[in-house]
């Protein structure tokens, strides 16, 4: 008696109940879907935290937490509590071993998106993935005081093309409360898609920063005091402060000395940190969601094999007819045993083949959507290590979920023998 | 001289071990190529006598020897496996695996036995051939066999299949539990006909049991339960359906 023959007839008997093993399969592969899906989400959102800075060796901002300031320097989420000053700023710069310098400036937004105010070393020395600079795919760099330097989404979803003009919302708090519209901007660049925050930021000058809020006090114009867009170009635009700038080493072992010297500067409260220790410390943080979802994960999949440890039992008792045929043709109680064994291992197979499928699937349709809406590429890549380990571990635990029905099959199949008492 | 078919020696068999015996035997001996009927009231205890015969029981002493083979002295998978390769059931109703058709049906027992996949295998066309051919004898012709699955058929045309699977692979013995008792009486006088022209054919030894004494006439011999086995009946035996 060999096991291909009993496979045979477990796939028989589940194909005659494809109603009730249809739907088992189907449960199955949606918890699978689901705990695969979810580690792929995880995973792949940290390595788009992860690509979206590269090749810088300090970020600088004012004194506040290491996340908070990696959250809201590099990935605009949140805000900055302080800004710094100019001239700490300068003093930073001017320090020995600072290769260069990208001062950012946040604050404003246009139609949901941040504008960033920079300055042109941003082009050339801010890198993301592995050590990429960025690229345009029209345009150039900000030229002109009103010039505007989109990202690839930015452009992407509001329809805009070299020379277009867009105004700026003051604040972030959303569109059209207050504007300024007294002074325009042309679009003088677009830069190519990265697949981080930079594709959803507007990039202005510094000095644009400074020219948009001359005649602005606190969240208001001040009356009476609004100074033209002609009339601006004649001032002295140099920012007073900045919300945080990036800072590239002449060699990596100069970050830690500049680390210290910037942490401890007198003038005022400075925090600079590592970008790799800043996200070390992020991902320490979701570790609980992480282990949260992980435990979700286990209950999911809990759930699907119960289901099908009930479909298998709740048929048995039909089944016994069926059973006591098997043993009058020459069938051992290991045999029954094995079939039922058989069908949960089919059923769990075939179940996280189908949930594999699923999460390809979700991931094609979801691809497009996190991409645009949250910034969140996903990128869709064959099947990792672990994932191969989850699926064996569904299938090894189907196989024991099954050990529960089979042991049954036994049991009857011992007492019934040949004949069934009804 | 060939060795018999069944030969019983003080057999006594109890369902539970704090009861009266079911079944205490003797002797029984049935010779090679025999058929042999044996008739009793409900409950007497025909059915637990062929779990004896097919090894999926065992007497608590005594022994059962089947085909030179003495099965109270095997293992239970043995004795499982030796069922498989030399015994054919037939029971009174719902013999088919519903999920099965026909042919698969009638070839059921060469999943589990090598012996009969083999013998089944050596007729013209291979088992398959072999499955189709049996139904034919038993009167089911290709239109009954394909395109209807099994539940689909009518109990007589249920237990011709049955018939079928019993005798597929060439088994030494053949074993019928009241198969007839779910048939009208034309169904049942056919059947019986079709039974006896198939095993005639292929010389395996028959054992009937049924507690329907009409057809008894039809056998080379016919025995009374009662008549071997010792065992008094039990007031639960005797009430029982
Ligand atoms: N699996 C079992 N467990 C316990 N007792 C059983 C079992 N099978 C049969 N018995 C008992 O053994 C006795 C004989 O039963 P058996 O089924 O052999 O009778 P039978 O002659 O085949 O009856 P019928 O003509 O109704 O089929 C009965 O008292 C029955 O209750
Ligand atoms: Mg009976």
């Amino acid at each position: 008696m060999n096991l291909g023959s009993i496979l045979g007839l477990a796939w028989r008997s589940l194909l005659s109940r494809r109603a009730t093993a249809g739907l088992t399969l189907f449960a199955l592969a949606v918890s699978v879907m689901l705990v695969l899906g979810v580690e792929k989400l995880r995973h792949e959102a940290k390595a788009s935290f992860a690509n979206t800075i590269s090749g810088t060796d300090l970020i600088v901002g004012a004194r506040s937490g290491s996340v908070q300031l990696l959250l809201y320097s590099v990935f605009r989420i949140g805000n900055a509590t302080n800004n710094i000053s100019w001239k700490s700023y300068r003093w930073a710069a001017a320090l020995p071993g600072v290769a260069w310098t990208v001062p950012i400036s946040l604050g404003d937004s246009h139609r949901g998106y941040r504008v960033m105010g920079t300055s042109q070393a941003y082009f050339e020395h801010y890198r993301y993935a592995r050590k990429r600079n960025l690229a345009f795919q029209a345009g150039q760099p900000f030229d002109d005081l009103f010039d505007a330097v989109l990202g690839a989404d930015v452009a992407a979803a509001l329809g805009y093309d070299l020379d277009d003009r867009i105004v700026i919302d003051h604040g972030i708090g959303g569109v059209g409360f207050a504007r300024h519209e007294d002074k325009p901007f042309r679009v003088a660049g677009i830069l190519a898609k990265t697949g981080t925050p930079v594709d959803r930021t507007v990039h202005v000058s510094l000095e644009a920063i400074e020219a948009i809020h001359v005649d602005w006090r606190g969240g208001t114009r001040v009356p009476g005091m609004a100074v033209s867009a002609e009339r601006v170009r004649q001032m002295d635009l140099t920012p007073r402060a900045i919300t945080a700038f990036l800072v590239g080493t002449t060699s990596r072992f100069e970050a830690f000395g500049l680390l210290r010297a910037i942490n401890e500067h007198r003038g005022e409260p400075l925090l600079a940190v590592l970008p790799g220790v800043a996200l070390q410390e992020l991902w320490d943080l979701m570790g609980t969601a992480e282990a949260a979802l992980g435990a979700i994960s286990l209950f999911v999949i809990a759930a699907g094999l119960l289901g099908m440890i009930t479909m298998l039992l709740a048929g048995l008792n039909e089944r016994r007819r069926e059973m006591a045929i098997l043993r009058s043709v020459g069938a051992r109680p290991g045999h029954l045993f094995s079939l039922l064994v058989l069908e949960a291992t089919t059923l769990t197979v075939l179940g996280a083949v189908l949930g594999l499928a699923m999460m390809y699937g979700g991931l094609a349709v979801a691809q497009p959507i996190l991409d645009a809406q949250y910034g969140l590429f996903i990128e869709i890549a064959p099947p990792t290590p672990r994932d191969w380990r989850v699926l064996g571990a569904v299938v090894l635990a189907g196989v024991l979920a099954g050990l529960v029905p089979a042991y049954r099959a036994y049991r009857h199949s011992i007492a019934d023998g040949m004949v069934v008492r009804t | 001289m060939t060795e018999p078919a069944i030969r019983i020696a003080e057999a006594v068999f109890r369902w539970r071990a704090a009861q009266a015996p079911t079944l205490d035997i003797p002797a029984l001996t049935v010779a090679a190529g025999e058929q042999v009927f044996i008739n009793g009231p409900s409950g007497s205890g025909k059915t637990t006598l062929l779990n004896l015969l097919g090894g999926v029981s065992v007497p608590q002493s005594g022994t059962v020897e089947v085909l030179g083979r003495v099965l109270t002295a095997l293992t239970g998978a043995a004795r499982d496996a030796f069922r498989g390769d030399h015994v054919g059931f037939i029971f009174q109703q719902f013999n088919l695996v519903p999920y099965l058709d026909v042919v698969e049906n009638v070839l059921l027992p060469c999943r589990f036995s090598a012996l009969r996949r083999a013998r089944a295998g050596e007729a013209a066309g291979g088992s398959e051939a072999e499955a189709r051919r049996l139904l034919g004898h038993m009167g089911l012709a290709g239109g009954v066999i394909d395109g209807h699955r099994v539940s689909e058929l009518s109990v007589g045309q249920q237990q011709r299949v049955a018939a079928a699977r019993a005798l597929i692979g060439r088994p030494d013995l053949v074993i019928a539990d009241e198969p007839t008792s779910s048939l009208d009486a034309d169904a049942q006088a056919a059947f019986i006909d079709l039974l006896f022209a198939a095993i005639q054919a292929t010389g395996a030894s028959l054992v009937f049991v049924s507690h329907d004494r009409r057809l008894e006439g039809r056998f080379g011999r016919s025995l009374a339960l009662a008549e071997i086995n010792r065992a008094p009946r039990t007031p639960a035996g005797a009430s029982d359906p």
